[in-house]
Order: structure tokens, then C-alpha cells, then sequence
């Protein structure tokens, strides 16, 4: 939670960004700007595109039209090496995704081996400190069906960690998580915030954005409609459809 | 009745051919099936790779590939692959075993290929974007991440391919196989022509179900712990299970 570089090369950059699955246009001309360690939070009820919007950050979903830029590099360009973009950028789904058949360890450490070629023993003294720092030190062996939800969510948060990533995506993390366990994946998120780290946090974790975010975007039909400081935008909401959707989850 | 039962149980013709079956065709025949499953996994991997392609010009050769040797009977590939072969003079091996194996392997892997290709589309792609976004390129996931995953839960038709392949590797005997490369099948008809009784057959094949009928109960077996899960040791310390990927590289 630094205060933003007025000026510099925003971390992350949407602009003009469309996105239409055959008719239906999930995002509209979407324009985003995240300075590095900023903490965005993007609310909005289910379908109004903050997801896909999230997606896009790293290219998982392909804008229709618009650009993606990450410290100024243009991804949507055909030259862009993708696949380097995003060892620089990390996501968290809602599912987890953490591959069923490794070890807690082998999930956060294969990437290191195997993408960024470290050694055997080096990527697995990383691993072990990310897992470490999310609490899971002594979980190292287990496979993820033998952990629970929340224990596997932040396994997955370390596995983005381990590739010391610039960015963190983070896409409605706790919504499968049961009520109990949620509380732990939004400590560490939160550690993770107050360490600096530029994150972009789709949720419906509304006391998550109250406390930690710096801005706090109000996604409705594919657009942005409102852009504020969480005590600004949850203290006095503008638009009609923002007072709708608060009055709703809170 | 006892006519019937000598010309299919004849103990003497049954003893005295077990020895080549035992020695000769049992090797052979595993050889043969075993050689050809492996190749055709081989190639059936890089056809299901193929198969889900997002081009067209990539599915449209394995797409023709796999429908031309699953609809050509097992047979005609043979005779095919050997004669065609031999015939017209490309002799590219030395040995009849290996033109057999080349007809396996391109029977088994039309067949494999589909399997795989359904064991590939049948993971979450939950998956492929986990491992494409800690930056790993599409073939580097599909390998570390979604194969792995695949062919677990592919294993029973996997194993169901295998017998399949066994029973058909008999058919090779139109190659006309000599001594000493004879499988099973082949050493019991060449004993039931000498002897105008079909008790050698018989035993070659005892033999065939004395190898397809244990893969049998592995399937079962794999199927029965696929659905139920993995015995999962309880508490903290290094699971046993958990140290060692099943099936991982």
C-alpha cells in the first residue's frame, strides 16, 4: 500500500478493452490503471465481466479489441513472448487449479525447475520458503486432495508467489471456500498487500475492499462505472447501480 | 463325445505342444503385442495432440489416420503393410517380426489415440490455465500437467487396448512367420495341420487367456480404486502415496 508513482509507467494497463463472446458483449471499452504496489479490488455482481476482465490482464481471455499492457509492454502485440509475461504476473483462481497428482511442493516448485530452469535443490528451497510463508511449511508432501480447501488456495497462492512475480490476480479467491476457511487466505493476501505487492483482487469480500484495497472499481455490464477510494466509494456511492449492488451484499 | 473331447483335449498333443508354445509363442506373442502397444502409444499420443489441435490442417491427417486402421480389420493392415511391402520391393526391414510390428502399431495407435484424446479433453481446463499462467508454453503444460492427468483416467480402456492387441497380434500368422519367430497362434495351427486335431489350439489358446485374463482383473481393479479414490494415509507425515506421482515420469 505505497502511494502510487504519480506519472510513471502504470504496472497495468487496460485500454480501451473489448470483449464479446459470439453476440454478447462481456466487456466494453474498459479503460484501467493499477501503479505499481496499488491494490485494485473490482466488485460487481456475477456476469458483469470483472472476471473476464481479470483474465485479460494475463491473456487468458483474448480481447476483441483494445490493449493489455503490462510496465508498458503491449501483450495483445504478435511479438510479445507470452509466456515470459507471465512468470511477471500471477493468478489465483477461484478453483484453485492446483495439479492433483504433485505434492503441495512440486506444485510451487515445477514451475521454477521447469520454467525458469533453476536447479532441483534451489526451486525446492524456494518453494519450501513460500510455502512457509503462507503457512503451510509442514504440508510440503501432501497432495492437494489431502489438504483442505483453504489449505489449497494457499498453496496456489504460493505457487504464483514462488515466480516472484511483478503482478498478482487474484479472481474471487474465497467464494468456494466454506465461511471458516476464508478468513486464513485473506491473511495472507493481506500480508501480502501491506508487503507491497501490486494486486488486482476481483471478490465479494466487501470488508477485504473496505480495509485493504487503495481503490476499489464498481464493474456493471461489461464497463467501469465507478473508479474510488474504498472509504469514498462504500461511503457515498454515486450511481444508482453501485447503491443497487451494495444494498444487496452488504 | 469322447470323439469331441480328443479332437480338443487331446492331453498328449496339448503336453507335447506347451513346450514351443511356452518357449517360442509366449515370447513372441508378448513381443509382438507388447512392441506394437508401446509404438502405437507413441504415435497415438502425437495423434490425440493432433485431434484436439485449433487447426484444421493439423486434426485433418490424424483425423484420417485413425478412422482409415480402426475401420480397416486388423488383418488387411497386415497383409498390407507386409506384402505391400515386400512386394514391391521396399523391403525397409530385415525381419517379418518387425513389418508385424509395424501393422500393430498402426492399428493401435488409431485405437490409443482416441483414448488419449478422451482422457486429455476430460481434464479441467482449470489446468491447462494454472500451468499457462506460471508461464509454461502449451506442449510444456500438455506434457507436465494434462497428460499425466489423462492417462490415469484412461487407464482401463488403455489396458482393454492392450488384450485387444494381444488377441489380434495372432492374426500376424499370414506373414507366415518361420521357427523361431512363430507366436502362439501359429505354432498351434502349423501342430493342427501336422495332426488334424485341434488340441493344440486349444492350448495356444489356454495361453491367450492366461495372459489377458490377469490384465482383466488389473482393469478391475484400477477401475474400482479410479472411483473410489486412493486409499489416502490419514494424518501429517509424508504420506506414502503421496511421495511417488502414480504413472509420473
Amino acid at each position: 500500500m505505497t502511494d502510487p508513482q504519480v506519472g510513471a509507467t502504470p504496472r497495468v494497463a487496460l485500454r480501451g478493452l473489448s470483449k464479446t463472446f459470439g453476440t454478447t458483449e462481456v466487456l466494453r471499452e474498459v479503460d484501467l490503471e493499477v501503479a505499481a504496489g496499488e491494490v485494485v479490488c473490482v466488485i460487481g455482481a456475477s456476469g458483469s465481466g470483472k472476471s473476464t476482465m481479470l483474465r485479460c490482464i494475463n491473456l487468458l481471455e483474448e480481447p476483441t479489441s483494445g490493449r493489455v499492457e503490462i510496465d508498458g509492454i503491449d501483450l495483445t502485440a504478435r511479438r510479445t513472448d507470452i509466456d515470459a509475461i507471465r512468470t511477471r504476473v500471477g493468478m489465483v483462481f477461484q478453483q484453485f487449479n492446483l495439479f492433483p497428482h504433485m505434492s503441495a511442493l512440486r506444485n510451487v516448485a515445477i514451475a521454477l525447475r521447469k520454467v525458469k530452469g533453476l536447479g532441483k535443490a534451489e526451486s525446492e528451497r524456494i518453494a519450501r520458503e513460500r510455502l512457509a510463508e503462507v503457512g503451510l511449511a509442514g504440508k510440503a508432501k501432501h497432495r492437494p486432495a489431502q489438504l483442505s480447501g483453504g489449505q489449497q488456495q494457499r498453496v496456489a497462492i504460493a505457487r504464483a508467489l514462488a515466480m516472484d512475480p511483478d503482478v498478482m490476480l487474484f479472481d474471487e479467491v474465497t467464494s468456494a471456500l466454506d465461511p471458516e476457511l476464508v478468513k486464513g487466505v485473506l491473511a495472507v493476501m493481506t500480508d501480502l498487500a501491506e508487503r507491497g505487492m501490486t494486486m488486482v483482487v476481483v471478490t465479494h469480500e466487501m470488508g477485504f475492499a473496505r480495509e485493504v484495497a487503495d481503490r476499489v472499481v464498481f464493474v456493471d455490464e461489461g464497463r467501469v462505472i465507478e473508479d474510488r477510494p474504498p472509504a469514498e466509494l462504500f461511503g457515498d456511492p454515486r450511481s444508482p447501480r453501485l447503491r443497487e449492488f451494495l444494498e444487496q451484499v452488504l | 463325445m469322447e470323439q469331441i473331447t480328443r479332437l480338443l483335449f487331446d492331453p498328449d498333443i496339448i503336453l507335447g505342444t506347451l513346450p514351443a508354445l511356452l518357449a517360442e509363442g509366449l515370447l513372441n506373442t508378448l513381443y509382438l503385442s507388447f512392441s506394437g502397444f508401446g509404438l502405437g502409444f507413441l504415435v497415438g499420443l502425437v495423434l490425440a495432440l493432433m485431434g484436439i489441435s485449433r487447426r484444421w490442417w493439423v486434426r485433418l491427417p490424424a483425423k484420417v489416420w485413425i478412422d482409415l486402421f480402426r475401420g480397416l480389420p486388423a488383418i488387411l493392415v497386415i497383409i498390407y503393410v507386409y506384402f505391400g511391402f515386400t512386394l514391391s520391393g521396399a523391403r525397409i526391414f530385415e525381419q517379418r517380426s518387425s513389418y508385424a510390428i509395424l501393422a500393430l502399431t498402426l492399428i493401435a495407435s488409431a485405437y490409443i489415440a482416441e483414448i488419449l484424446r478422451a482422457g486429455i479433453q476430460s481434464i479441467d481446463k482449470g489446468q491447462m490455465e494454472a500451468a499457462r499462467s506460471v508461464g509454461m508454453g502449451y506442449l510444456q503444460a500438455m506434457w507436465l500437467v494434462i497428460i499425466p492427468q489423462g492417462i490415469r483416467r484412461v487407464l482401463p480402456p488403455l489396458t482393454n487396448e492392450l488384450i485387444a492387441l494381444i488377441k489380434d497380434s495372432s492374426l500376424v500368422f499370414v506373414i507366415g512367420m518361420s521357427v523361431g519367430d512363430r507366436e502362439l497362434f501359429r505354432i498351434g495351427q502349423q501342430v493342427v495341420q501336422e495332426q488334424g486335431n485341434l488340441s493344440a489350439l486349444t492350448a495356444a489358446g489356454l495361453m491367450y487367456v492366461a495372459i489377458t485374463v490377469p490384465l482383466t482383473r488389473v482393469i478391475n481393479w484400477m477401475d474400482t480404486r479410479l472411483r473410489e479414490g486412493k486409499p489416502i494415509a490419514a494424518d501429517e507425515d509424508v504420506p506414502q502415496a503421496a511421495k511417488r506421482p502414480l504413472g509420473g515420469r
